[in-house]
């Protein structure tokens, strides 16, 4: 279902002949230019590392470093901490304040993994090149995370940007190319445009002519003579990369520009603001830590179990925690929601005050909605009303029946607090959107429960372990007979059942 | 990696090239045929837009020779660190050809003396545990007008007392743990089960099968990032990806079959045959673009991917404009896509 409004969406942007409005607001925020950096990375065709690198920080002039040969480690990894310096002093002076790093696309965003890849853990390089290695490797590490964390506004990808914000009128795998993307986004753009962008490499390789086109100037830096001879092939090499990198660097202002005007703010992206700064604000502490100790996360790995639990745990609990910080002041998130059946859209048939038990009073409401649709939403799940923006009037879900004939499903719902707070409802009230309740806190008490020690203080044991241990008291013993064993008639299974 | 010449492409490239669109009538007509569709593209006046990096080309054969460098030591290592050979294995048999750093000339060199390994395992002699470039030929009739696989890394071990084939594929991006990228671990899970039923075809044929066993499982051999060094990931399950290569290559041998086309038959028969242009083809096909424009001058809902294009079926975006103005629709086909414009209505671009 979900896809099928992907699919509603395509259409009416080929209807329109240009691209429509996916989301009513933007879901993250876009800081100040004084606070913003962008990156753009190319590479060598098969290598993994940088060969060249261009960066802005604010408004100052962009900067562009290459090395002539991208297969000579230690070139490159002078290249790397020159730009680490630069990318861990803008988030490093934050004084409280969001910091942002922009990148074109998918492609950047595994150099940064490269890089952490690479340097996070590097012992062997000249001495006063090994911490700053070490350190752009870990700060490059956190950013690749947030580009996959929709609680994060630290990174950002401008490509994943767009695709999230609209509906283009193309195949979506014609969607990957952020030139593509700016082209259709241009006042007054056609199809004619867009594919004319598409031919221009924005990715961190480059098109392999122009990797064959610097062949002979790669070999001829190998094998000169002279400095003389070195410098000139040099100087030819580092004007096509920097034209290239000038090329995307450009392009990624043109996306932020547009992305900054497609939409208002959703209120909700200051909560991912927010949680941004912690995570800038936890990194230095654990930058303390290394400092202090010497110990480093791996990049490679989770190292135990119960670590991977941990994260996995944390992960869907920030992707909880964004859709509870947009869901509410966005309509199209709502029906997305509904598309996949998380949320209910209907008409409310009846609300009445009821009592449970002896002096509980709740509100009960009964609403009709749409048969067609699929839901996900069970009996005694809780949702909370879309207008609520506390999601604080919880109301469970009672019974739910379906009338085929009429192509209408029922739904009773029984709120959890005697005067619940959102919008007031009456009956005849149309249009109401009843979603899950979104609870990204009971995710991070489950992350705490599996990574730590279950009363929190250390006992010596590992982590976790307290959980196997708990689930083996409870396991029922096995007293089911074998198949093989059992002689008994089906009708004997039925009486015992 | 695992090339066999220029001008034609190996068994498995053509079998990918076909499984990306099958119901391109076009597409299964060149692979058939063995005629590369950049060709085609190239006759019809089309510049080849896909290649190679000289870059990237260099680093893959430096990869591949380091890696096999001294009777395969670095893999070796790594082979035996990883449970896949046992420390005592010992041998190599190199059937790489002259341009990739081997001692072998011809394909039927490399297919005679990979035959010769083979029944040196079959006959429990494991003294070269580890093969490289071996090259088989797929027993005739699957595909016309032949098959040839070339594989990057083969290891041999002795398993329930028997002598086991392990089949290894190299690539020489980065390993990246959870994030390597899922295509290229896909592709090359793909190429490795081709080899695994393909070795199984080639023992079957030289009535080596009861002999020699060839393992489910097998290694990737990936490089680290922004270094030379190798890594390996053994274990992985090829089954699935070998039965794929099974059923597709007998359901390719009946479309073969069906289309009745000579071995001599040209480009002309692949210029003429009908073109069904789908999502995949921007990825791998040079025709691709001319098809796409032929998609919409006919209005089909493949210009807007392979969901749009599922979800109206015969339905032209013609149609679809129609029920958006609010034609009536004639079947309940139409009243779904009536109903789904209708749930975005409101929404006319920016």
């Amino acid at each position: 279902m979900a896809a099928e409004r992907d699919t509603a969406l395509r259409l009416r942007a080929y209807l329109a002949g240009k691209p429509v409005l996916k989301l009513e607001r933007r879901p993250i925020p876009v800081v100040a230019a004084r606070d913003r950096m962008l990156a753009v990375f190319l590479r060598m065709g098969g290598e993994s590392s940088p060969w060249a690198i261009a960066w802005k920080c604010g408004k100052s002039k962009a900067e562009f470093r290459s090395v002539p040969e991208a297969r000579r480690r230690t070139d490159v990894a002078t290249m790397a901490a020159e730009f680490g310096d630069v990318l861990c002093g803008h988030f490093e002076s934050t004084d409280g304040a969001l910091r942002q790093l922009w990148i074109p696309g998918g492609t950047h965003a595994d150099m940064l993994h490269f890089i952490a890849l690479r340097y996070t853990r590097a012992k062997k390089a000249d001495a006063a090149l090994l911490p700053r290695l070490n350190r752009v490797g870990r700060r490059c590490s956190q950013l690749f995370d947030a580009t996959q964390n929709p609680n994060s506004a630290l990174c950002v990808d401008a490509t994943v940007r767009l695709k999230e914000m609209f509906a283009f009128p193309c195949e979506p795998v014609r969607e990957n190319h952020l030139g593509f993307l700016v082209a259709w986004l241009a006042p007054g753009a056609c199809a004619t445009q867009a594919k004319a962008a598409e031919s221009l490499s924005v990715s961190s390789s480059l098109d392999p002519e122009i990797d064959r086109s610097l062949v002979a100037d790669v070999e001829g830096w190998n094998e000169a003579s002279s400095e003389t001879i070195r410098q000139r092939h040099a100087d030819r090499i580092h004007k096509v990369l920097e034209g290239e990198l000038r090329r995307r660097l450009d392009l990624l202002q043109t996306a932020l520009a547009v992305y900054d005007e497609a939409a208002a703010e959703n209120p909700g992206a200051q909560s991912i603001a927010l949680s941004s700064i912690q995570e800038l604000a936890r990194f230095g502490g654990t930058e303390a830590f290394v400092a202090q100790t010497g110990i480093v996360r791996s990049p490679e790995t989770d190292h135990s179990p119960t670590t991977a639990a941990m994260s996995y745990a944390n992960k869907d609990a920030d992707m909880i925690a964004a859709r509870a910080a947009l869901v509410p002041f966005d309509r199209s998130c709502q029906e997305e929601l509904i598309a996949e059946g998380s949320a209910v859209r209907g008409d409310i048939i009846s609300v009445e005050s009821v009592t449970l038990g002896m002096r509980k009073l709740r509100r009960q409401a009964v609403i009709e909605t749409d048969g067609a649709l699929p839901l996900r939403l069970r009996e005694s799940d809780s949702v909370v009303i879309a207008g609520d923006l506390d999601s604080k009037g919880v109301w469970k879900i009672t019974a739910i029946s379906d009338d085929p004939k009429r192509g209408v499903r029922t739904i009773t719902l029984l709120s959890q607090q005697a005067h619940p707070t959102g919008p007031q409802l009456k009956r005849g009230l149309a249009g109401v959107v009843f979603h899950e309740k979104l609870e990204p806190e009971l995710r991070r008490r489950l992350a705490r429960m599996v990574g730590g020690t279950k009363s929190g203080a250390d006992d010596g044991t590992a982590r976790g372990a307290w959980i196997l241990k708990k689930l083996a008291e409870r396991e029922p013993p096995d007293t089911a007979p074998d198949v093989e064993q059992f002689d008994g008639t089906a009708t004997e299974v039925v009486a015992d059942a | 990696m695992g090339e066999i010449d220029g001008s034609s492409q190996d068994t498995r490239r053509r079998f990918e090239q076909w499984v990306k669109n099958p119901r391109c009538a076009a597409n299964a007509a060149s692979a058939i045929l063995n005629i590369p569709m950049i060709k085609v593209a190239q006759a019809e006046g089309v510049a080849p837009k896909f290649g190679q990096s000289p870059f990237a080309l260099a680093r893959g054969q430096n990869f591949e020779r380091a890696m096999f460098k001294d009777d395969a030591a670095v893999l070796r290592k790594e082979l035996v660190a990883c449970g896949v050979l046992p420390a005592s294995a010992k041998g190599f048999a190199d059937f790489r050809f002259r341009r990739n750093g081997g001692p072998i000339t011809k394909i039927e060199d490399g297919l005679a003396a990979t035959s010769a390994w083979m029944k040196e395992l079959a006959e429990g002699r494991l003294a070269r545990t580890i093969a490289a470039g071996a090259t088989i030929r797929i027993p005739g009739g699957v595909m016309l007008p032949h098959a040839t696989l070339c594989i990057d890394a083969l290891a041999a071990v002795q398993r329930d007392g028997r002598p086991t084939i392990v089949v290894g594929e190299v690539k020489v991006y980065p390993d990246r743990g959870g994030y390597t990228d899922a295509t290229q671990l896909a592709t090359s899970r793909a190429q490795a089960g081709m080899y695994v039923h393909g070795l199984r075809l080639a023992l079957e044929e030289a009535k080596l099968d009861g002999k020699v066993v060839v393992d489910s499982t097998g290694f990737l051999v990936l490089s680290r990032s922004g270094s030379n060094r190798i890594s390996v990931r053994a274990n992985e399950d090829f089954s699935g990806q070998a039965e794929r290569a099974r059923t597709g290559l007998a359901t390719l041998s009946s479309v073969a079959q069906r289309l009745k086309l000579a071995p001599t038959a040209g480009l002309p028969v692949i210029q003429k045959a009908p073109v069904t242009y789908c999502e995949a083809c921007v990825s791998f096909c040079e025709r691709a673009e001319r098809c796409r424009s032929e998609a919409e001058r006919t209005a089909s809902g493949a210009v807007l991917g392979d969901e749009v294009q599922r979800f109206l079926g015969d339905v032209s975006l013609e149609r679809v404009a129609q029920l958006a103005s609010g034609a009536k629709p004639k079947n309940e086909h139409e009243q779904e896509i009536a109903r789904l414009l209708a749930s975005t209505e409101g929404l006319d671009g920016r």
